[in-house]
């Protein structure tokens, strides 16, 4: 079940609950693989998600005391994911400029056996668009992972983001657009096919 | 205001002729059908991590344990800069307590305040440790091998100077907590302190290799990579075993030539021997297979059944054979 639909269909399963009993273990438990989604996703596949799934809920941790129920818990685990994927990423761009690096492929250590054509395109195209939200700005670009590749809906992103729906869909369109603009100049540079 | 409604999205389809809308639509439609998941030992790992934290570490709020941080540094420099203006000594004590408080415990049963004065002071004994490279490196790329600690009391050698038997015990304190007490997030905090005293000490290759077992012992493969890459690998201890481990670690992030060409110099190196030279086959057919280079892979792999018919990937590799 995507998460969109899991979003749609579910109350968040600690909403009411009180702030003492929510430890880091449930947390854990219920939204791991939630985190590790928006990790995912919003990092692209340049980024060492278990990593960053672990910092993110060291995070989570030292916060927990600091956590008062006001918000869904969702939306602080969003918040926090977040930020820790900028910073992630930041790093990784500081780290390419000083090595001189063009890019990093995530993955598991892979299988000799030949890679699917359909696996290899799908890496391809991940890699590709991911180059190409490089020069999104990072608001922008995170609407822009939510909708179009999250498949979340413009009322789930705002309550994610803690955003209106008007700033996400004027956000989409100018990311949109800038992507776009990236896509058309990498195919021009026959980067993008 | 501007109602702009609700926008489709480009995995829809495109709306217009424009090549690079067209190419986002497809590339996002591949994207939107696997979402994306780490493997169970992945999570595994982070929750063996976090429990580990959940003990080690309380709940503190970050910005509280950079303030103390900064404040200990603080007082650290002004009383070492001030301690050295006057020539006392006074304010060890004061670091001390502050280490303490931090947790930076020698993990070795050694005197601690002859090991926090670092090496310009004398020590008292004899160093109880002595680290001896295992040539053959264990199976698996877990990093809990490649150097055996002994912690029963043993002279040190007459001519050894004190600041190599204060040097020699700090790093056989992270070893130790590495491997005995498997404490690699202890480790790193002994070998962050090992850096600090000694950035050229004589150990400094066995401080490098210890810290690449933490790293991976912490499932941080990506940093672990990044120190295998910034050392000069012939001057660490366990060169093959290292040499292996960077083309693991390279093949996993997606840089397969890099990777074939570690694999291809530790199947070249007289020491390989075993397990080494199994994984290094079974990784530079990966390589190759990755490369496009179809041929080598086939023949990396038949070379790997032929040596190891029953080795940890003869089934994977019968099974790449056959297709």
């Amino acid at each position: 079940m995507s998460i969109a639909v899991a979003m749609k269909s579910e109350r968040d399963p600690l909403l009411d609950a009180s702030p003492a009993a929510v430890d880091i273990d449930s947390l854990y438990r219920t939204y791991a693989v939630q985190v590790e989604r928006w990790v995912m996703r919003l990092g692209g596949p340049t980024i060492d998600a278990e990593d960053v799934v672990h910092d993110v809920f060291m995070v989570v941790q030292r916060r927990l005391p600091e956590w008062r129920a006001q918000a869904k818990v969702s939306t602080w685990l969003y918040r926090i994911t977040e930020r820790v994927v900028h910073r992630q990423r930041r790093k990784q761009r500081i780290t390419r400029w000083l090595r001189g690096l063009t890019g990093d492929f995530a993955g598991d250590i892979p299988t000799p056996r030949p890679t699917p054509v359909e696996e290899l395109e799908r890496k391809q195209a991940s890699r590709t668009v991911y180059a190409a939200l490089e020069g999104v700005e990072r608001k922008q670009r995170e609407v822009l992972v939510l909708f179009e590749i999250e498949g979340l809906s413009g009322e789930e992103i705002a309550t994610l983001t803690g955003t209106k729906l008007a700033t996400v869909w004027v956000q989409l369109h100018r990311a949109r657009a800038r992507f776009l603009e990236r896509l058309r100049a990498m195919q021009e540079r026959g980067e993008a096919s | 205001m501007i109602e702009l409604g609700t926008p489709r999205p480009l995995a829809a389809g495109a709306t217009t002729e424009d090549p690079a809308e067209i190419t986002a639509s497809h590339m996002l439609r591949l994207l939107n059908t696997a979402p994306p998941r780490l493997a169970p030992s992945a999570r595994a790992r982070i929750a063996a991590r976090i429990e580990r934290r959940t003990v080690v570490v309380g709940r503190a709020s970050g910005w509280r344990l950079w303030a103390v941080g900064a404040v200990g540094a603080l007082i650290l420099f002004a009383g070492s800069a001030v301690g050295a203006a006057v020539g006392v000594t006074g304010f060890v004590p004061v670091r001390q307590v502050v280490e303490r408080w931090l947790g930076f415990r020698d993990p070795i049963g050694a005197p601690a305040r002859d090991q926090r004065r670092g090496p310009a002071m004398p020590s008292p004994s004899p160093s109880p440790v002595t680290i001896e490279p295992i040539p053959e490196p264990s199976p698996a790329p877990a990093p809990v091998h490649g150097a055996r600690v002994h912690l029963s009391p043993k002279p040190a050698p007459a001519e050894m100077p004190e600041p190599v038997v204060a040097e020699s015990r700090l790093l056989g304190g992270a070893i130790e907590a590495l491997r005995q007490d498997r404490a690699p997030r202890r480790a790193l905090r002994v070998l962050d302190r090992y850096d600090h005293r000694y950035p050229k000490g004589v150990l400094a290759p066995e401080a490098t290799a210890a810290r690449i077992d933490a790293l991976l012992a912490l499932g941080r493969k990506g940093r672990a990579l990044a120190r295998l890459e910034a050392a000069p690998l012939a001057r660490l201890p366990r060169t093959v075993e290292m040499q292996l481990l960077r083309g693991e670690l390279r093949a996993a992030r997606g840089n397969p030539a890099g990777a074939a060409l570690d694999f291809d110099a530790v199947l070249a190196a007289p020491s390989a021997t075993g397990i080494v030279v199994e994984r290094a086959l079974y990784g530079r057919s990966s390589c190759r297979s990755r490369l496009g280079d179809e041929t080598g892979a086939r023949a990396d792999l038949e070379e790997y059944l032929r040596r190891f018919p029953r080795g940890r990937f003869a089934a994977s590799a019968g099974h790449a054979l056959s297709d």
